[in-house]
């Protein structure tokens, strides 16, 4: 297989670079390896070109995490995304988790399991050019953060590495020479390169001028002493060696060091005026946006609080300014705090989100509290129960939107073994048992997805007995075949018709 | 809960059209003896005009730009003794706890409706406390209770008992405090009891969460 650049593997013998070669040129690794070992005899060349290849040629870019990111998504994005990847794959159309069926539910929470579980095995191979895609994708993302392994050297490659390499040819150069018996100026010659690597070294930071190669300097104090150092080295090693010593040519020497030391420190210098000017601007927008968030704060909500508190409740107009404060509140918060890390409040945000959808559609008005953290997440990552969770709450939620309004309590409690999720409306209740079978919305997307899940869901009448209090739990760390049927048990004797 | 007695309030809030929505929605036994719309025109006012219950926007302007918190703190240094009552439009544990930390007896959106904020004055004026579903909810995230922890004396500041917990929970689930009575078969003078000395607890108590929150936030 040809490739488009020439790149280290991660397994390699010495350092990769006939592999690389191989795999760039097309040409068998025995016939590379033995062409460097045949030049190395020859004067060494052959060692001097592996040296160059060796510095100059970046390692293979890992691929890995970033897909395992992808993987991680939230389970909704997820889905979607999974739909969107194989719809060229075989037999997926029909079992893969479309977001249309969810509210309607005639999925249980196994088969989403399983699906999504066989829809990532369906990805490893790597084969659908819609994995080929991502991949791409994320190839592009690890270039722009990586450091020197990939994105830097592509940006520098083309200035440095040919002055390294010219560099290493000329010494090659000379080293042939004086096997030929030439007569070589060492004197000039090592001066002259090690000033010149200087010179590399301090204008490599170049590269990282020009916007968009925005390559975080690895080491910026060690490039730039690295680099007066060679380059006054290199200078004072010209004067020492010259035969007459005098005023003028220490004079000059003094002069070219300091000109040396400009050139060397132009580019930093560039650069720190450029992060200073760019800090600046950034600051300006930050308390600009803050003005524009405190102006919203202090007029818009209280006016839509007043409208709110004026309108006849659950009207159009009420649950307008509702979704309104909503949104303009988001996005205020979400401005102050800066926390986008949405993974641990997954169940949370989830759930906000689709009360804010469901108020739009319905007169209701939802009270969403969140108790705990649940941990630092994991056992969202962990398996399919609080996902399972999350879709019986939806479920739950959408049945007292449409089947009470109102206002409507949702409660989430999640501790560092169990998560707690209870939906409470007063409206007219319902009782399990008069829900004719045809219909899946209970049966099926909230006990049935719960017990699948190792969970259990119960159905009591709401606070006085009005209205619809639903209770779903898991419980990450429980096993879950073993205390199935106790608590189906359960759930049949608590599960009592409520009546209005 | 004493809709015979007459109750003197004052309204403190930046905004002229909240102030007289929310004066024409309180109930008839509810008196508006002043309004202000700033920090320092609202201590002024209410030193003079000494109501019992002052309706207090968290976020005002002027003053020192402290907002409710700011008031609460200027009234009691001088002198003032009325109970106070947050008002917000933003649900941000944040904005909340500042006020109740300061000394205010309880806090409601100010989405609610005419009647809601009435019955939180009435009982603020009886020296009940108002909880509202996402601050009890807070309460129970910043005392541990979803995590399992319990006082064992009544008076330990640190811990919410049992009892207040369950408390707690019904009323983050949206319970009123009569449904919360009759669920846990007790007396609304019970649940208010219980109610009073979990915010006295808010109040008073340095527990390391609290505070390290508070203090992550700049409210103390």
């Amino acid at each position: 297989m040809l490739t488009e650049r020439m790149s280290r593997p991660r397994e390699r013998v010495i350092a990769g670079v006939c592999a690389g070669f191989a795999d760039h040129t097309g040409v068998p690794v025995a016939a590379v390896r033995a062409g460097i070992a045949a030049l190395t005899l020859v004067g060494g060349s052959g060692a001097l070109l592996y040296a160059w290849l060796w510095a100059t040629t970046p390692t293979e870019i890992a691929r890995e995490p970033r897909r395992r990111d992808l993987a991680l998504a939230r389970p909704g994005q997820r889905a979607q995304r999974q739909a969107v990847q194989h719809t060229d794959a075989t037999a997926s159309a029909a079992q893969t988790p479309h977001a249309a069926h969810a509210p309607v539910g005639t999925e249980t929470a196994a088969s989403t399991g399983t699906n999504r579980r066989r829809a990532r095995l369906r990805e490893s191979p790597a084969g659908s050019a819609a994995a080929a895609d991502t991949e791409t994708t994320a190839t592009t993302a690890s270039t722009h953060d990586s450091g020197i392994a990939s994105g830097g050297w592509t940006a520098s490659v083309g200035f440095s590495a040919i002055l390294v390499g010219a560099a290493l040819v000329v010494i090659g150069a000379f080293l042939v020479a004086e096997r030929l018996g030439l007569d070589v100026p060492v004197a000039v010659i090592v001066p002259l390169v090690v000033i010149g690597a200087g010179v590399a070294l301090a204008w490599q930071q170049v590269s990282e001028l020009i916007p968009g190669a925005t390559r975080p300097a690895a080491r910026p104090y060690a490039n730039v002493v690295g680099a007066i150092g060679l380059v006054i080295t290199g200078i004072l090693l010209i004067f020492a060696n010259s035969s007459h010593p005098n005023i003028w040519t220490m004079f000059a020497a003094a002069f070219a060091a300091l000109l040396a030391v400009l050139i060397a420190l132009a580019p930093w210098l560039i650069r720190l005026s450029r992060d200073l000017t760019d800090e600046r601007a950034a600051r300006a927008r930050e308390s600009e946006r803050e003005t524009i968030a405190a102006h919203l704060h202090d007029s818009v909500l209280q006016t839509l609080a007043v409208i709110q508190q004026k309108s006849p409740a659950h009207s159009d107009v009420s649950r307008i300014a509702r979704a309104q404060e909503r949104e303009l509140r988001e996005w205020l918060f979400a401005e102050t705090l800066g926390d986008p890390t949405a993974t641990v409040h997954d169940i949370v945000t989830e759930l906000k989100t689709h009360a804010a959808k469901l108020e739009a559609d319905y007169p209701v008005t939802f009270e969403v509290v969140s108790v705990g953290t649940g941990g630092s997440g994991e056992h969202e990552s962990s398996g399919h129960l609080v996902p399972a969770l999350t879709l019986a709450a939806r479920e739950a939620m959408t049945n007292a939107a449409k089947h009470a309004g109102g206002a409507v309590s949702v409660f989430i409690e999640r501790g560092p073994e169990r998560c707690r999720v209870d939906v409470i409306d007063r409206g007219p209740g319902f009782a399990l048992e008069t829900i004719p079978d045809d219909r899946h919305g209970v049966r099926d997307s909230i006990i049935g997805r719960l017990r699948t899940a190792g969970g259990d869901a119960v159905f009591t009448a709401g606070p006085g007995g009005v209205g619809t209090s639903v209770t779903l739990q898991s419980r990450a760390a429980a096993p879950e075949a073993s205390a199935e049927p106790a608590r189906t048990a359960q759930q049949q004797t608590s599960t009592e018709s409520s009546t209005s | 809960m004493t809709p015979d007695r007459i109750h003197r309030v004052v309204i403190i809030d930046d905004h002229s059209i909240f102030r007289s929505g929310l004066r024409s929605e309180l109930a008839p036994d509810l008196s508006v003896v002043g309004e202000a719309a700033d920090v320092d025109a609202g201590v002024t006012e209410i030193l003079e005009s000494n109501p019992e219950v002052v309706l207090l926007d968290v976020h005002l302007p002027g003053g020192s730009g402290g907002g409710g918190t700011e008031v609460i703190e200027r009234v009691h240094a001088g002198g003032g003794q009325p109970r106070f009552l947050a008002l917000s439009v933003s649900d941000a544990a944040d904005d909340v706890v500042s006020v109740i930390r300061a000394g205010a007896r309880g806090y409601i959106t100010k989405s609610s409706s005419g009647a809601e904020v009435s019955d939180a004055v009435r009982r603020v004026a009886d020296g009940d406390a108002v909880f509202s579903p996402k601050l009890a909810g807070f309460v129970l995230d910043v005392f541990g209770a979803a995590g399992g922890e319990t006082a064992h004396a009544d008076d330990e500041l640190d811990r919410l008992s049992a009892r207040e917990q369950e408390v707690m929970r019904l009323i983050a689930r949206g319970y009123s405090y009569r449904e919360t009575a009759s669920e846990l078969y007790i007396s609304i003078k019970t649940v208010e009891t219980h109610v009073s000395a979990v915010l006295r607890k808010l109040q008073l108590s340095s527990r390391h969460e609290l505070t390290a929150w508070a203090l992550e936030r700049k409210l103390l």
